[in-house]
């Protein structure tokens, strides 16, 4: 692995077996994190962004989810490379909260209520840096300071639901940062907050890992987000990637019909000027998963679809230029506008 | 401008405030809470709060079946106020029944109830660890002071009933401890890893796959002959079990199919088909099963299978054990739910995320949010335990002399058969202090379900 990647996930195969039948929530997903860079995956519910994010962990629920195929290479902070499909659950324990560290969407229910916030943060601390339970809580007391609560000291004796839902946010963040991982995975970290308290949590997170050098898998569905945090974007779809780039070209010139698709149903103030109030939507919903559509899986909603070639050819990632990849057969195509009918 | 106020952080009553305050709401529960209190400072004491000791009594004079003693407040020949006092009683017989009859013998005079008498001749420990002979009321020789009467030996009846409930309340705490333990243990490895199952045994066919080592091929060996073993035990009962009932039945039947399809099972596991088994299912429906028994009938088939003539000691331990055992069942159905559905909390995945082992987070996080269903559940099944230990003891299974208890106590008074009821129904007493109890116990454990539900706060 090159010396400046963090993460090599290749050809990463999640399923879930279902008495319905087998679930592929995430099928054949490849991608890699540099060191300090920041990571989106970016997709609809359901297009295993999540999965992927507690594969990565190794906390998928087994029954019915098992990891089938693809490797994890990870690079620990003594500088082993690991392939986290294949580690025991022992070593899988060390690898969690203190290289790979996560914050999940939901900052109410992601803190055990019964404890306060201190025990709840020297937690980590005292697992994986046999530390006492002293030095933890002066430990937990800086790294609440370091996330901008005021009076951390203080801080520490209280409840969850003494806090706001921002505040609680920050504790998690802190939770995660406090023994300074090499990766953190964001669970769609802002969802569940207010515009503004979203801004300050970003702005928090990017401070943070220029300070800490860390790297951010970024899970999230909101657009806006992604432009602010991400260096590089891959875009999923039915448990595939299905474009990956960086950053600026996503959004200035985005090659797979899903990826604008997506674009166009983000309201734009610009547009709302010249008034054009109408948003674009995306026609139908993400397929069952247990009855994907042959081909293309995202055919049935897509506007360039061809009878005959996106219903039955199976779409590969191709390379369109400078590390962009698309998953799309008619990119090309769609690209210079032969013989496409809108 | 106005000045920002300072806030001020947990200005808030807490948790235990707000459950405290409640449970002072519901009134029966505080009652509850003060007999209980009143009980159990009585059994902590008691010898001090009884008047003789529990066993102790005078073969001459006799005072069987004597009648509680008639407190004067007043002087019979003058009728003045006085200081509480009692007579001595003679015994003579009824020429009927044959019944000890007493009266009133005022011929030696009266004999005042002292306060904290010394009564050398029948020392006493509090908790086998402090001496003492002082004793709250007492009269002296040769007069005698029986509160509540006595039984057919001579034995004061108030002193049984004080020093029995040493046994019969600390009996329910015991047992509900013992259920509580295996509850918790149980109902939270079932609720933690249900629908997880665990592989007990892997197919030979297993073994020949290519990167299996010799370390699986030990496992596998000691596992085989463990299943094995199970095997030969299951065939060896039926074996047993059809030479005890002579011949063929619909039952002989029955038997034998379960244990060829359990042998069938335990084969097919062995030779292709992996063995996993759910610690949920196992433990749930054995719960179920246990249930499905009516409790005294359990508790008697239990105890039936020990020596009937077995150490007191012993046996008060061995009823508190049964007694605790037929009431995890209930404790490990409440702890199972209730770990179901904290195990799905995302503050589990985030501590899974940190790196918590299984056990770490059973125990840290998801155990102390049964608490409260613990601590009700807990409250509500000492009344059942006391009142088995009673039912026991009455049947005489129970708790035998010389120990007391109130289920002894009752057992004693039926000895007399129904005429014991008319003509001394002073015996029928440590039945109300049965039921005071039990009722005591109840509206504690109504008053703190109250207090932890947050849906019935005013």
């Amino acid at each position: 692995m090159d010396d400046k990647r963090l993460v090599e996930v290749s050809d990463l195969k999640v399923h879930f077996f279902t008495d319905d039948g087998v679930v592929k929530a995430v099928d054949g997903v490849s991608f890699h994190i540099d060191k300090g860079e920041t990571l989106a995956v970016v997709g609809e519910s359901g297009s295993g962004k999540s999965v992927t994010s507690l594969a990565m962990m190794r906390l998928i629920p087994n029954p019915p989810g098992k990891i089938v195929g693809g490797s994890m290479l990870f690079r620990g902070k003594d500088g082993k490379v690991k392939d986290l499909v294949k580690e025991d659950e022992a070593s899988m324990r060390k690898i969690r909260g203190n290289d790979i560290a996560m914050i999940f969407q939901e900052p109410m229910t992601s803190l055990n209520p019964v404890y306060t916030i201190g025990d709840q943060i020297s937690e980590a601390i005292v697992l994986h840096q046999g530390k006492s339970k002293k030095e933890a809580l002066e430990q937990s007391a800086e790294m609440l300071d370091l996330v901008g609560i005021p009076e951390p000291k203080k801080r520490l004796s209280n409840y969850p639901h003494q806090m706001s839902g921002g505040m609680r946010q920050r504790v998690m963040i802190a939770m995660a940062l406090s023994c300074n991982p090499s990766l953190l995975i964001a669970d769609e970290p802002t969802t569940a907050l207010d515009v503004t308290i979203q801004a300050q949590i970003l702005e928090l997170m990017e401070k943070l890992q220029k300070e800490i050098g860390m790297s951010i898998l970024f899970i999230t569905h909101n657009l806006g987000v992604v432009a602010e945090m991400a260096d590089r974007v891959v875009v999923m779809y039915a448990g595939r990637a299905v474009e990956e780039a960086d950053v600026t070209p996503i959004f200035k010139s985005p090659l797979h019909p899903y990826t604008m698709g997506l674009l166009n149903s983000v309201p734009r103030l610009d547009l709302a000027a010249e008034g054009k109030i109408r948003l674009e939507a995306i026609p139908g919903n993400v397929p069952n998963p247990l009855w994907l559509p042959s081909g293309c899986a995202f055919h049935p909603r897509c506007k360039y679809m061809q009878e005959g070639r996106c219903t039955t050819d199976v779409p590969v990632l191709e390379d369109a230029g400078n590390g962009h990849m698309v998953r799309c057969v008619r990119w090309s195509e769609i690209q210079t506008g032969e013989g496409v009918k809108v | 401008m106005a000045q920002a106020t300072p806030r001020t952080l947990s200005a808030s009553r807490t948790r235990s405030q707000v459950i405290w305050a409640q449970f002072r709401k519901h009134r029966l529960a505080v009652w509850g809470a003060r007999i209980l209190l009143v009980l159990y400072t009585m059994a902590l004491f008691a010898g001090f709060f009884s008047t003789y000791d529990a066993n102790y009594y005078e073969t001459y004079p006799p005072s069987n079946n004597h009648p509680p003693s008639k407190i004067h407040f007043r002087d019979p020949d003058t009728g003045a106020w006085s200081r509480p006092f009692v007579y001595a009683t003679k015994r003579t017989l009824d020429e009927l029944t044959l019944q000890p009859r007493y009266i009133e013998d005022k011929s030696q005079g009266k004999f005042y109830i002292h306060f904290f008498v010394r009564t050398p001749d029948q020392p006493y420990t509090i908790l086998r660890l402090f001496r003492g002979d002082l004793r709250l009321l007492g009269v002296d020789k040769p007069g005698r002071l029986f509160l509540m009467g006595t039984d057919n030996f001579g034995r004061d009846l108030w002193s049984r009933i004080v020093y029995g409930s040493q046994v019969s309340l600390t009996i329910g705490i015991l047992a509900s401890i013992v259920s509580f333990i295996l509850g918790l243990a149980l109902g939270g490895v079932a609720g933690f890893y249900s629908g997880r199952p665990a592989t007990m045994s892997l197919p030979l066919t297993h073994l020949f796959q290519p990167g299996v080592g010799a370390r699986a091929w030990l496992g596998a060996a000691v596992s085989t002959l463990l299943w094995l073993a199970i095997i030969a035990g299951i065939i060896a009962i039926t074996v047993q079990f059809l030479q005890v009932t002579h011949g063929f039945s619909l039952l002989s039947l029955i038997v034998v199919a379960l244990a060829a399809w359990a042998v069938w099972g335990i084969a097919r596991g062995l030779l292709w088909k992996p063995i996993r088994i759910d610690p949920d299912d196992v433990i749930m429906r054995s719960v179920e099963i246990q249930s499905a028994i009516p409790d005294l009938f359990l508790l008697i088939t239990l105890r039936a299978i020990f020596p009937p003539s077995i150490d007191a000691l012993f046996s008060f331990y061995l009823i508190t054990v049964l007694l605790g055992f037929i009431g995890w069942g209930g404790l490990a159905r409440i702890v199972r739910g209730t770990v179901l559905s904290t195990r799905e909390q995302d503050y589990v995945t985030a501590a899974q995320a940190l790196g918590a082992s299984d056990r770490r987070i059973i125990a840290h996080h998801i155990l102390p949010a049964t608490a409260t269903y613990v601590i009700i559940s807990l409250s509500l099944a000492v009344p059942g335990a006391i009142l088995g230990e009673s039912g026991l003891s009455f049947l005489g299974l129970g708790i035998r002399d010389p120990y007391v208890s109130w289920g002894l106590l009752l057992q004693s008074a039926q000895e007399g058969g129904f005429a014991s009821f008319t003509d001394r129904p002073w015996v029928l007493i440590p039945g109300f202090f049965i039921v005071l109890a039990i009722v005591a116990w109840n509206f504690l454990g109504d008053g703190l379900r109250d207090a932890f539900d947050p849906r019935k706060r005013q």
